[in-house]
Protein backbone atom coordinates (compact mmCIF):
# COMPACT_ATOMS: atom_id res chain seq x y z
CA UNK A 1 0.00 0.00 0.00
CA UNK A 2 1.25 3.43 -1.04
CA UNK A 3 2.05 5.89 1.94
CA UNK A 4 2.36 8.81 2.09
CA UNK A 5 4.55 10.68 5.21
CA UNK A 6 3.70 14.13 7.07
CA UNK A 7 5.63 15.35 10.15
CA UNK A 8 3.43 13.75 12.33
CA UNK A 9 0.69 12.20 10.72
CA UNK A 10 1.32 9.32 7.89
CA UNK A 11 -1.37 9.40 5.31
CA UNK A 12 -2.79 5.41 3.86
CA UNK A 13 -4.37 5.76 -0.22
CA UNK A 14 -7.00 2.69 0.15
CA UNK A 15 -8.00 0.99 -2.64
CA UNK A 16 -10.87 2.94 -3.32
CA UNK A 17 -8.67 5.91 -4.09
CA UNK A 18 -9.12 8.61 -0.93
CA UNK A 19 -7.32 9.34 1.57
CA UNK A 20 -7.20 8.39 5.63
CA UNK A 21 -4.91 9.09 8.27
CA UNK A 22 -3.55 6.18 9.94
CA UNK A 23 -4.48 5.44 13.88
CA UNK A 24 -1.73 5.64 16.44
CA UNK A 25 -1.61 1.91 17.05
CA UNK A 26 -1.26 1.11 13.20
CA UNK A 27 0.72 3.90 13.27
CA UNK A 28 3.17 2.70 15.67
CA UNK A 29 2.83 -1.10 13.97
CA UNK A 30 3.72 0.60 10.55
CA UNK A 31 7.12 2.42 12.08
CA UNK A 32 7.82 -1.30 13.65
CA UNK A 33 7.57 -2.88 10.40
CA UNK A 34 9.55 -0.41 8.44
CA UNK A 35 12.48 -0.92 11.25
CA UNK A 36 12.29 -4.29 11.02
CA UNK A 37 12.33 -4.23 7.18
CA UNK A 38 15.45 -1.71 7.03
CA UNK A 39 17.36 -3.77 9.79
CA UNK A 40 16.77 -6.77 7.63
CA UNK A 41 17.89 -5.52 4.44
CA UNK A 42 20.90 -3.53 5.95
CA UNK A 43 21.62 -6.53 7.76
CA UNK A 44 20.84 -9.00 4.97
CA UNK A 45 23.58 -6.94 2.69
CA UNK A 46 26.18 -7.00 5.70
CA UNK A 47 25.59 -10.51 5.98
CA UNK A 48 27.00 -11.14 2.21
CA UNK A 49 29.36 -8.30 2.93
CA UNK A 50 30.80 -10.52 5.44
CA UNK A 51 30.90 -13.38 3.72
CA UNK A 52 31.93 -12.17 0.51
CA UNK A 53 35.01 -10.22 2.18
CA UNK A 54 36.13 -13.56 3.80
CA UNK A 55 35.68 -15.34 0.65
CA UNK A 56 38.08 -12.50 -1.15
CA UNK A 57 40.39 -12.59 1.84
CA UNK A 58 41.20 -16.53 1.44
CA UNK A 59 41.14 -15.70 -2.48
CA UNK A 60 43.94 -13.17 -2.26
CA UNK A 61 45.97 -15.26 -0.14
CA UNK A 62 45.49 -18.81 -2.38
CA UNK A 63 46.30 -16.46 -5.58
CA UNK A 64 49.40 -14.55 -3.67
CA UNK A 65 50.71 -18.03 -2.88
CA UNK A 66 50.29 -19.01 -6.93
CA UNK A 67 52.52 -16.97 -9.80
CA UNK A 68 48.91 -16.83 -11.43
CA UNK A 69 47.20 -14.24 -9.29
CA UNK A 70 50.20 -11.97 -9.04
CA UNK A 71 50.54 -8.76 -11.03
CA UNK A 72 52.91 -7.93 -13.73
CA UNK A 73 55.31 -5.78 -11.42
CA UNK A 74 55.59 -8.51 -8.97
CA UNK A 75 55.93 -11.29 -11.70
CA UNK A 76 58.96 -9.53 -13.08
CA UNK A 77 60.10 -8.67 -9.06
CA UNK A 78 59.95 -12.77 -8.85
CA UNK A 79 61.60 -13.03 -12.38
CA UNK A 80 64.65 -10.35 -11.13
CA UNK A 81 64.65 -12.01 -7.62
CA UNK A 82 64.87 -15.55 -9.29
CA UNK A 83 67.83 -14.60 -11.96
CA UNK A 84 69.58 -13.55 -9.08
CA UNK A 85 69.17 -16.57 -7.42
CA UNK A 86 69.99 -17.92 -10.35
CA UNK A 87 73.56 -15.99 -10.53
CA UNK A 88 74.72 -16.74 -7.36
CA UNK A 89 73.93 -20.48 -7.35
CA UNK A 90 76.39 -20.34 -10.37
CA UNK A 91 78.99 -18.26 -9.24
CA UNK A 92 78.78 -20.89 -6.31
CA UNK A 93 78.85 -23.80 -8.38
CA UNK A 94 81.65 -22.28 -10.45
CA UNK A 95 83.77 -21.52 -6.64
CA UNK A 96 83.24 -25.07 -6.26
CA UNK A 97 83.95 -26.50 -9.39
CA UNK A 98 87.63 -24.55 -9.13
CA UNK A 99 87.98 -25.80 -5.76
CA UNK A 100 87.55 -29.63 -6.81
CA UNK A 101 89.70 -28.84 -9.93
CA UNK A 102 92.11 -27.37 -7.31
CA UNK A 103 92.46 -29.98 -4.78
CA UNK A 104 92.81 -32.49 -8.50
CA UNK A 105 95.70 -30.82 -8.91
CA UNK A 106 96.51 -30.67 -5.89
CA UNK A 107 96.15 -34.80 -5.13
CA UNK A 108 97.99 -34.92 -8.92
CA UNK A 109 101.00 -32.56 -7.67
CA UNK A 110 101.30 -34.76 -4.65
CA UNK A 111 101.22 -38.25 -6.41
CA UNK A 112 104.08 -36.65 -8.92
CA UNK A 113 106.05 -35.72 -5.70
CA UNK A 114 105.52 -38.91 -3.91
CA UNK A 115 106.07 -40.19 -7.73
CA UNK A 116 109.48 -38.14 -8.28
CA UNK A 117 110.49 -38.80 -4.37
CA UNK A 118 110.00 -42.92 -5.16
CA UNK A 119 111.97 -42.75 -8.35
CA UNK A 120 114.96 -40.53 -6.80
CA UNK A 121 115.01 -43.14 -3.47
CA UNK A 122 114.81 -46.19 -6.19
CA UNK A 123 118.09 -44.52 -7.97
CA UNK A 124 119.72 -43.68 -4.82
CA UNK A 125 119.82 -47.37 -3.56
CA UNK A 126 120.90 -48.04 -7.09
CA UNK A 127 123.73 -45.51 -6.65
CA UNK A 128 124.25 -47.09 -2.55
CA UNK A 129 124.27 -50.65 -4.74
CA UNK A 130 121.79 -51.65 -1.94
CA UNK A 131 119.78 -53.49 -4.72
CA UNK A 132 120.92 -55.89 -7.65
CA UNK A 133 120.59 -54.27 -11.17
CA UNK A 134 119.56 -55.27 -14.56
CA UNK A 135 119.53 -53.21 -17.98
CA UNK A 136 121.81 -51.96 -20.98
CA UNK A 137 125.04 -51.21 -20.89
CA UNK A 138 128.76 -51.89 -21.18
CA UNK A 139 131.22 -54.76 -20.61
CA UNK A 140 134.53 -53.80 -20.06
CA UNK A 141 137.53 -55.74 -19.75
CA UNK A 142 140.97 -54.49 -18.52
CA UNK A 143 143.59 -56.92 -19.36
CA UNK A 144 146.93 -56.13 -16.75
CA UNK A 145 149.64 -58.63 -16.84
CA UNK A 146 152.13 -56.82 -15.81
CA UNK A 147 150.14 -55.47 -12.77
CA UNK A 148 150.96 -51.67 -13.50
CA UNK A 149 147.14 -50.44 -12.82
CA UNK A 150 146.49 -48.52 -9.03
CA UNK A 151 144.00 -48.33 -7.26
CA UNK A 152 143.49 -44.77 -7.75
CA UNK A 153 143.32 -45.70 -11.92
CA UNK A 154 140.44 -48.04 -10.64
CA UNK A 155 138.66 -45.55 -8.91
CA UNK A 156 139.07 -42.70 -11.88
CA UNK A 157 137.31 -45.36 -14.15
CA UNK A 158 134.68 -45.81 -11.91
CA UNK A 159 134.14 -41.63 -11.73
CA UNK A 160 134.24 -41.52 -15.34
CA UNK A 161 131.97 -44.04 -15.52
CA UNK A 162 129.53 -42.37 -12.72
CA UNK A 163 130.08 -38.86 -14.49
CA UNK A 164 128.96 -40.96 -17.68
CA UNK A 165 125.60 -41.85 -16.40
CA UNK A 166 126.09 -45.13 -14.77
CA UNK A 167 123.80 -46.33 -12.59
CA UNK A 168 125.29 -49.59 -11.01
CA UNK A 169 128.63 -51.02 -11.56
CA UNK A 170 130.31 -53.58 -10.81
CA UNK A 171 134.04 -55.20 -10.92
CA UNK A 172 134.76 -58.82 -11.26
CA UNK A 173 131.61 -59.53 -9.15
CA UNK A 174 131.82 -56.98 -6.82
CA UNK A 175 129.39 -54.23 -6.99
CA UNK A 176 130.74 -51.01 -6.35
CA UNK A 177 128.77 -48.79 -4.49
CA UNK A 178 129.26 -45.09 -2.94
CA UNK A 179 131.60 -46.38 -0.03
CA UNK A 180 133.45 -48.82 -2.46
CA UNK A 181 137.44 -48.56 -1.86
CA UNK A 182 140.03 -49.71 -3.86
CA UNK A 183 143.75 -50.66 -2.08
CA UNK A 184 146.70 -51.29 -4.12
CA UNK A 185 148.15 -54.55 -2.82
CA UNK A 186 151.13 -56.93 -3.59
CA UNK A 187 148.60 -59.17 -6.06
CA UNK A 188 147.08 -56.04 -7.28
CA UNK A 189 144.17 -53.69 -6.42
CA UNK A 190 141.92 -55.32 -3.93
CA UNK A 191 138.42 -54.17 -3.56
CA UNK A 192 135.83 -55.58 -0.30
CA UNK A 193 138.48 -58.33 -0.09
CA UNK A 194 138.78 -59.72 -3.35
CA UNK A 195 142.25 -58.97 -5.29
CA UNK A 196 140.96 -57.56 -8.66
CA UNK A 197 143.87 -59.94 -10.46
CA UNK A 198 145.51 -59.59 -13.93
CA UNK A 199 141.78 -59.67 -15.91
CA UNK A 200 139.49 -57.30 -14.31
CA UNK A 201 135.83 -57.51 -15.67
CA UNK A 202 133.87 -54.46 -15.39
CA UNK A 203 130.04 -54.40 -16.15
CA UNK A 204 128.33 -50.77 -16.06
CA UNK A 205 124.63 -50.06 -16.47
CA UNK A 206 124.04 -46.88 -18.10
CA UNK A 207 122.97 -45.71 -21.32
CA UNK A 208 125.90 -47.65 -23.84
CA UNK A 209 126.04 -44.64 -26.22
CA UNK A 210 127.20 -42.52 -23.06
CA UNK A 211 129.43 -44.89 -21.87
CA UNK A 212 131.40 -45.46 -24.74
CA UNK A 213 131.74 -42.11 -25.63
CA UNK A 214 132.71 -41.13 -22.40
CA UNK A 215 135.38 -44.11 -22.21
CA UNK A 216 136.73 -43.40 -25.81
CA UNK A 217 137.42 -39.65 -25.45
CA UNK A 218 140.43 -38.11 -26.65
CA UNK A 219 142.86 -38.19 -23.54
CA UNK A 220 139.98 -39.66 -21.62
CA UNK A 221 140.48 -43.07 -19.25
CA UNK A 222 140.91 -45.66 -22.16
CA UNK A 223 143.57 -43.32 -23.98
CA UNK A 224 145.07 -43.42 -19.99
CA UNK A 225 145.14 -46.36 -19.24
CA UNK A 226 146.21 -48.46 -22.38
CA UNK A 227 149.52 -45.67 -21.99
CA UNK A 228 150.33 -48.38 -19.50
CA UNK A 229 152.86 -50.93 -20.48
CA UNK A 230 150.32 -54.38 -21.57
CA UNK A 231 147.24 -53.17 -20.65
CA UNK A 232 144.54 -53.50 -23.12
CA UNK A 233 141.01 -52.33 -22.81
CA UNK A 234 137.76 -53.64 -24.57
CA UNK A 235 134.57 -52.42 -24.51
CA UNK A 236 131.74 -54.21 -25.49
CA UNK A 237 128.02 -52.94 -25.48
CA UNK A 238 125.57 -55.27 -23.94
CA UNK A 239 121.90 -55.39 -24.04
CA UNK A 240 121.63 -57.35 -20.72
CA UNK A 241 124.07 -56.95 -17.80
CA UNK A 242 123.42 -57.91 -13.92
CA UNK A 243 124.91 -56.16 -11.28
CA UNK A 244 124.57 -57.90 -8.00
CA UNK A 245 124.17 -56.37 -5.05
CA UNK A 246 126.63 -55.46 -2.15
CA UNK A 247 127.54 -58.10 0.01
CA UNK A 248 126.47 -56.32 3.64
CA UNK B 1 22.31 -1.13 15.16
CA UNK B 2 24.09 -4.06 17.11
CA UNK B 3 21.97 -6.36 14.42
CA UNK B 4 23.94 -5.17 11.94
CA UNK B 5 27.23 -5.87 13.13
CA UNK B 6 26.28 -9.02 14.58
CA UNK B 7 24.97 -10.12 10.49
CA UNK B 8 28.58 -8.52 9.36
CA UNK B 9 30.12 -10.94 12.05
CA UNK B 10 27.62 -13.60 10.91
CA UNK B 11 28.66 -13.10 7.44
CA UNK B 12 32.25 -13.42 8.13
CA UNK B 13 31.61 -16.47 10.22
CA UNK B 14 29.67 -18.06 7.47
CA UNK B 15 32.93 -17.49 5.64
CA UNK B 16 35.16 -18.82 7.57
CA UNK B 17 33.22 -22.06 8.21
CA UNK B 18 32.56 -22.92 4.76
CA UNK B 19 35.89 -22.43 3.73
CA UNK B 20 35.00 -21.00 0.12
CA UNK B 21 37.80 -19.23 -1.83
CA UNK B 22 37.41 -16.85 -4.70
CA UNK B 23 39.11 -18.00 -8.02
CA UNK B 24 42.15 -16.04 -8.83
CA UNK B 25 40.50 -14.67 -12.26
CA UNK B 26 37.44 -13.00 -10.08
CA UNK B 27 39.22 -11.18 -7.84
CA UNK B 28 39.92 -8.26 -8.76
CA UNK B 29 35.78 -7.84 -9.86
CA UNK B 30 34.95 -8.74 -6.26
CA UNK B 31 37.29 -6.55 -4.96
CA UNK B 32 35.38 -3.53 -6.11
CA UNK B 33 32.71 -4.81 -5.80
CA UNK B 34 32.78 -5.70 -2.25
CA UNK B 35 33.82 -1.78 -1.72
CA UNK B 36 30.63 -0.95 -3.42
CA UNK B 37 28.50 -3.09 -1.45
CA UNK B 38 29.86 -1.72 1.58
CA UNK B 39 29.62 2.03 0.36
CA UNK B 40 25.77 1.02 -0.21
CA UNK B 41 25.21 -0.15 3.36
CA UNK B 42 26.74 2.64 5.01
CA UNK B 43 24.37 4.23 2.86
CA UNK B 44 21.37 2.22 3.94
CA UNK B 45 22.49 3.51 6.96
CA UNK B 46 22.99 7.24 6.54
CA UNK B 47 19.76 7.41 5.13
CA UNK B 48 17.72 5.37 7.96
CA UNK B 49 19.27 7.76 10.49
CA UNK B 50 17.71 10.68 8.05
CA UNK B 51 15.04 8.63 7.97
CA UNK B 52 14.72 8.57 4.51
CA UNK B 53 15.61 4.82 4.07
CA UNK B 54 13.37 3.11 1.81
CA UNK B 55 14.13 -0.59 1.38
CA UNK B 56 13.37 -0.81 -2.32
CA UNK B 57 16.03 1.72 -3.06
CA UNK B 58 18.46 0.42 -0.80
CA UNK B 59 18.19 -3.55 -2.34
CA UNK B 60 18.12 -1.73 -6.14
CA UNK B 61 21.19 0.19 -5.14
CA UNK B 62 23.27 -2.55 -3.22
CA UNK B 63 22.59 -5.03 -6.11
CA UNK B 64 23.73 -2.15 -8.79
CA UNK B 65 26.24 -0.86 -7.47
CA UNK B 66 28.18 -4.17 -7.04
CA UNK B 67 27.31 -5.28 -10.33
CA UNK B 68 27.89 -1.89 -11.75
CA UNK B 69 31.41 -1.87 -10.12
CA UNK B 70 32.46 -5.27 -11.48
CA UNK B 71 31.21 -4.49 -14.46
CA UNK B 72 33.37 -1.69 -14.81
CA UNK B 73 36.81 -3.61 -13.85
CA UNK B 74 35.46 -6.03 -16.68
CA UNK B 75 35.18 -3.34 -19.19
CA UNK B 76 38.55 -2.33 -18.33
CA UNK B 77 40.09 -5.22 -18.42
CA UNK B 78 38.61 -5.68 -21.98
CA UNK B 79 39.66 -2.19 -23.52
CA UNK B 80 43.21 -2.58 -22.33
CA UNK B 81 42.69 0.28 -19.49
CA UNK B 82 43.46 -1.62 -16.66
CA UNK B 83 43.21 1.02 -14.38
CA UNK B 84 39.85 1.34 -14.60
CA UNK B 85 39.24 -0.13 -11.42
CA UNK B 86 41.07 2.66 -10.17
CA UNK B 87 38.16 5.48 -10.82
CA UNK B 88 35.66 2.72 -9.27
CA UNK B 89 37.57 2.11 -6.09
CA UNK B 90 38.54 6.20 -5.76
CA UNK B 91 34.53 6.57 -6.30
CA UNK B 92 33.69 4.25 -3.82
CA UNK B 93 35.67 5.15 -1.26
CA UNK B 94 35.30 8.32 -1.56
CA UNK B 95 31.51 7.73 -1.44
CA UNK B 96 31.77 5.22 1.55
CA UNK B 97 34.12 8.14 3.52
CA UNK B 98 31.25 10.96 3.19
CA UNK B 99 28.45 8.62 4.07
CA UNK B 100 30.89 7.52 7.09
CA UNK B 101 31.32 11.48 7.65
CA UNK B 102 27.53 11.36 8.03
CA UNK B 103 26.38 9.08 9.85
CA UNK B 104 29.10 9.16 12.30
CA UNK B 105 27.72 13.02 12.46
CA UNK B 106 24.28 11.90 12.70
CA UNK B 107 25.02 9.56 15.41
CA UNK B 108 27.03 12.15 17.51
CA UNK B 109 24.29 15.04 16.71
CA UNK B 110 21.37 13.02 18.08
CA UNK B 111 23.14 10.89 20.76
CA UNK B 112 20.34 8.03 22.21
CA UNK B 113 18.75 8.91 18.21
CA UNK B 114 19.05 4.79 17.26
Amino acid sequence: MPRQHTTNKTLIRLKDGSLRVLKESEHAVERQFQEVRLFGSVAVALLLVGFLLVAQWRGNAVASSVLEGRSDADLAQVVQELALGNEDLRSEALELQTRIARSQQDVESQRVLVQKARSALSGMRLTAGLEPAQGTGVRIEIKDPQHVLLAQDIVSLMQELRSAGAEAISISGVRVGALTGFTDGVLGVRTAGTVLGHTLVVYAIGDPDQLEQALALLGGIHSTLTAYPGVTMDTVRQDKIQVPAIDE
Amino acid sequence: MFVLLLALIAGVLIGLVSQISIPAVLLSYLGVAILAALDSCLGGVRAALERTFSDRIFVFGFLTNTLMAAFIVYIGERIGVRELYLAAVVAFGVRLFNNLGAVRRLLIDRPGAE
